[in-house]
């Protein structure tokens, strides 16, 4: 599992490569590579293409990366979802709460 | 009647990085026994909460723990029951999470609780025991196998009911996922068709290895093990299929609008130009001194530029055809005067010619005449002057000879005195209207010289009528 920031103007673009999902084995290493990686940036655009299985600890990696971006004054916005990740979304009502776009394009010029 | 249930055992140590397997190995199971791809998936997903439950709570987060797992499946649910060695859960000690306010933990067991039909918790001392209970919605297979084939995320429960869009990516992509077909094939293709041809490929690979008495009838038609992989790959296969066939209607309409699409682009370059040409044509009728007309087959007026209706001094189109057509024969050509606000007279040539490219149609080419005819009219004038002068000389000529012998032999006999009175008189008359003659020939040589014309065309008297004609070509 691999995690990918590429800065686009104001905005950071991350991405996770390597594995098809976001779950017990690898939240806390993502969470915590993700925000390094992301340092000060404040606003970020989280490109869930490719993980289609995310559980409570992916969904924990999902609010940090939320929480992070507000407590800089940024937004934290979700694209790429997939229909296996969007139910686990629903189901807590995260979707409520999230900023999510159909792709990254549309999340980067919101 | 309900088929007999089916038991599988596995111990799993309690670590999270061997879940993953475990989790593929359950789902693989309950999509095998013909549940829905999203039930299969909501059960997955609980036994992976409650795993991570017991590792995390019974063990202390210890990844060598021991869990014994016993999934029985029959043609109406599955049962999923974990035993662990590790500290058993108390669940009044559970506290729900709050959907408003987002969380980074908490959310394990409300997850278990929403995504099965029924968890139970039990143990004492050391040891415990999770039991998860999944429940298959669509009980007639048939029914729902067509069903999933339209929209597989219609079938999911209720609060996951599709994306909104209906598009077959996200559907197939959560198809492969289902049925453990690699994830790289998505990336590696380009599109949904190729995708589903790979897809099918597997799907052949799989029937290709089923057991030889899976489809072998004579021996009271297949075994309850081979029937129930059969039964999946049913479910697959038609999954599959739709959503080819769903792929293909949207290829071929995006296909259908890239052609119309094409189609309007060169419709609209092809307006542009056809109006950059008639602006063209409108900037050179403009510029014509001379007035073009275009009438119709029948006729009628269709266009004309601003010097035909100068020339004509028509007020209105109707009025311009007539003026400029009416009194010239159709593909002729004929002049025509028209008097003007001066009280002259302005004489138009008017040629009606065959418009090539529009059969039937005709244009009007109409040219203002009247100084070219009095510039033939001075021309023939001044012929019929020179005319008129040459002979005036030649007169002149012929009358001096005889006027100058007649004025002599008047003057000699004036001159002799022997001459009878009567002679003498009769001689001076002679002499005088000699003179005379004399004196009007010279006057009138110094009038043409001086170019009197009035007292020439009074002479002459060439005035010509004129009168509009017309002629067939």
């Amino acid at each position: 599992m691999r995690v990918h920031v590429v800065r686009e103007g104001k905005v950071a673009r991350l991405s996770v490569t390597g594995c098809d999902a976001i779950d017990g084995a690898n939240a806390v290493q993502l969470k915590s590579e993700a925000l390094r990686l992301l340092g000060e940036v404040p606003d970020v655009v989280v490109d869930l293409t490719g993980v289609d299985f995310l559980d409570s600890a992916g969904v924990g990696v999902l609010v940090g990366l939320f929480k992070n971006s507000r407590l800089r004054g940024g937004r934290a916005r979700f694209c790429g979802v997939t229909p296996g990740v969007r139910s686990v979304l629903e189901l807590i009502q995260l979707d409520r709460i999230f900023e999510i776009y159909d792709d990254v394009e549309e999340a980067v010029r919101s | 009647m309900p088929e007999i249930a089916r038991e599988h055992r596995a111990t799993l140590a309690s670590d999270p990085l061997r879940l993953r397997k475990a989790r593929r190995w359950l789902m693989r199971l309950v999509l095998d026994a013909g549940f829905p791809p999203g039930e299969a998936h909501d059960l997955a997903l609980a036994f992976s909460e409650a795993a991570a439950n017991i590792h995390r709570h019974a063990y202390g987060g210890r990844r060598d723990g021991r869990v014994d797992l016993r999934v029985t499946i029959d043609d109406e649910r599955v049962v999923v029951a974990m035993e662990h060695d590790g500290l058993p859960f108390n669940p009044d000690r559970y506290t729900p999470p709050d959907l408003g306010r987002p969380s980074e933990g908490g959310y394990g067991l409300f997850l278990i609780a929403s995504l099965v039909d029924q968890v139970s918790f039990e143990g004492a001392g050391c040891g415990g025991r999770v039991v998860l209970v999944k429940r298959k919605r669509a009980v007639d297979l048939r029914v729902e196998t067509q069903q999933q084939g339209v929209n597989m995320s219609q079938n999911r429960t209720n609060r996951a009911e599709t994306d909104g869009s209906g598009e077959t990516l996200p559907d197939l992509a959560e198809l492969c996922r289902i049925h453990e077909i690699g994830l790289d094939l998505i990336g590696r293709s380009h599109d949904v068709d190729e995708l589903l041809d790979r897809v099918l490929d597997e799907y052949e690979s799989r029937l290709a290895a089923l057991p030889s008495d899976a489809l072998d009838a004579r021996v009271g038609g297949p075994q309850p093990d081979s029937a129930r992989k059969l039964r999946g790959l049913v479910m697959f296969a038609t999954q599959a299929a739709a959503l080819k066939e769903k792929a293909v209607v949207a290829g071929e309409l995006k296909r259908r609008a890239a052609m119309l699409e094409e189609a309007n682009t060169r419709l609209v370059a092809a307006l542009d130009e056809a109006e950059r040409s008639r602006a063209r044509l409108d900037g050179v009728l403009a510029a014509l001194s001379s007035g073009v007309m275009i009438l119709g087959t029948d006729g009628s007026f269709l266009t004309a530029n601003a010097a035909a209706r100068s020339l004509a001094g028509a007020t209105d189109d109707t009025a311009l055809a007539r003026i400029i057509a009416g009194n010239v024969p159709r593909e002729s050509e004929g002049e025509i005067e028209l008097p003007i606000a001066d009280g002259g007279r302005r004489a138009l040539l008017v040629a009606r010619r065959a418009m090539s490219g529009d059969p039937g149609s005709e244009v009007v080419l109409v040219t203002d005449v009247t100084q070219r005819n009095r510039a033939v009219e001075e021309r023939v004038r001044l012929e019929k002057l020179a005319e008129v002068l040459k002979t005036l000389s030649v007169l002149s000529h012929k009358i001096n000879n005889p006027l100058t012998a007649l004025l002599g032999r008047a003057q000699i006999l004036q001159a002799n005195r022997s001459s009878d009175p009567g002679v003498a008189k009769a001689a001076a008359v002679i002499e005088e209207a000699s003179l005379r003659i004399a004196e009007l020939i010279r006057e009138l040589a110094q009038v043409v010289r001086d170019g009197h014309q009035d007292a020439v065309d009074e002479l002459l008297d060439m005035r010509a009528p004129t009168s509009a004609t017309g002629k067939r070509r």
